[in-house]
């Protein structure tokens, strides 16, 4: 596996690391790992980590334990173990979001929603493990970072505009913190409003900041499935998030923000 | 470009913040701003006057040394200077938009094209936003991103995100 990072980053300078994996790419920026034979293996182990929660958790997949629990051909004591730990923390987040949040959106067993959110969050921990303070993980646009990008200065985070493709709506700077966006500008509109079935279109991204990458992740994919009308409800909902902020753009261009998220803004 | 363009949308974007912001501390609670429809775009001068047409492309790599103040309506170009303009913000106010001046990869002056007009809160906004934006400006148009939170890109849609440029150090 050759870990030399994106074409065109200054030698030298951090190492950084772009891998498809879980449909997506998952990119590395761990500055203080420039150059570093120990960090470059650590960070081997986390991407073959990433590939081994694909196989296991990618319901598209035939042979993924989601897939053979989901067409019931296995129990889930039978499964990697922390599949009932992905589905546990689903239920949690489905039960502080009124039901918003679901591990089987349409029907079908799908915690797609959940682990890559949880996938990358793991990820970053297991670059502290192996010694890193500092370092950014960003899963296809759900980014969990430790430290700060440099000695004194927070990671800076764009906020992509859902309705300017190339175009951030923000920039919001922090220490240690997650920015997890779920939105319809990517896919087009693909969260379900479970209590509806029908797909929710009412905002457009929906953005919150958390101390952890997973719960940041299931709360903005619930807001968004909450967002009828604007997402007034959404609105209410994510203010009453303890130690979370949200942003949203709204379908027709508007914003809205819980009262914290301003101390984010860069 | 790249830059110059980041930091100003997501300066645009503050403005809005900041306005949302004061809604909550101040001004009427239905002061949540609105993102605006028009995008924004660069144009550079030729030769002196005009304020150029959009589509050419903007100063990259510009640097901090703007020392303050800006001017209201848009500001006419000299050879030399390129002007980016932001994506204009409607608030309830009306719509707020900025024009950045660029010389020499410095930001030499900022020009208000749009601010509310005839509400009892145009001089608060101008007094407390303006000068906001134009520090957020200074401050964000020398910074770069390390990520880009969005909506899901897909393996094949990586390529063309904001994100793969960042990962290449751009």
């Amino acid at each position: 596996m050759s870990l030399t990072g994106a074409a065109g980053a200054a030698p030298g300078e951090r190492l950084r690391h772009a891998e498809h994996v879980m449909g997506t790419v998952v990119s590395f920026d761990v500055p203080a790992w420039a150059g570093s034979a120990t960090g470059s293996g650590a960070l081997g182990d986390v991407v073959r980590w990433l590939h081994w929660v694909d196989a296991t958790f990618s319901p598209y997949r035939e042979d993924s334990d989601v897939s053979r629990l989901g067409r019931g051909a296995v129990t889930l004591a039978e499964c990697a173990p922390e599949l009932a730990e992905v589905l546990a923390e689903c239920a949690a987040a489905g039960e502080l979001s009124g039901g918003y949040f679901t591990a089987t959106p349409g029907g079908r067993l799908d915690p797609s929603g959940y682990v890559k959110g949880w996938a990358i969050e793991r990820a970053a921990a297991m670059l502290t493990a192996a010694g890193s303070a500092d370092h950014c993980v960003n899963g296809g646009g759900d980014v969990q970072c430790a430290g700060g990008r440099a000695p004194g200065e927070p990671w800076r985070v764009g906020i992509a505009d859902p309705f300017r493709p190339g175009a951030l709506a923000l920039v919001v700077a922090g220490r240690d913190f997650a920015v997890a966006t779920s939105g319809v500008a990517e896919r087009g509109a693909h969260i379900i409003d479970p209590h509806t079935g029908r797909p929710a279109t009412g905002l457009a991204s929906v953005t919150v900041i958390g101390p952890v990458l997973a719960r940041a992740d299931a709360y903005a994919t619930a807001a968004v499935a909450m967002g009828a009308a604007g997402g007034a409800a959404a609105r209410d909902w994510a203010e009453s998030l303890d130690g979370h902020e949200a942003f949203a753009i709204t379908a027709d261009g508007s914003v809205w923000q819980t009262s914290g998220f301003a101390a984010y803004v860069a | 470009m790249r830059r110059v363009f980041l930091a100003i949308t997501g300066t645009i974007a503050g403005l809005v913040a900041l306005l949302s912001f004061k809604s909550h501390s101040g001004i009427p609670s239905s002061a949540a701003a609105t993102a605006g429809t028009s995008g924004g775009s660069s144009s550079s001068a030729g030769s002196a006057g005009g304020t150029g047409a959009p589509g050419s492309s903007a100063a990259s790599g510009v640097s901090n040394g703007y020392k303050g103040g800006y001017t209201s309506g848009a500001v006419k170009l000299t050879a030399g200077e390129k002007s980016v303009l932001g994506k204009a913000a409607n608030t309830v106010y009306g719509p707020v938009q900025v024009q950045l001046v660029v010389s020499n990869h410095k930001i030499v002056n900022v020009g208000i094209l749009q601010q509310p007009q005839g509400t009892p809160h145009d001089l608060q906004i101008g007094q407390l936003c303006f000068p906001t934006l134009i520090k957020e400006t200074i401050a964000a148009q020398s910074g770069k991103v390390d990520a880009v939170s969005g909506a899901t890109y897909s393996s094949g849609g990586y390529i063309q995100s904001l994100q793969s440029a960042v990962d290449k150090g751009l």
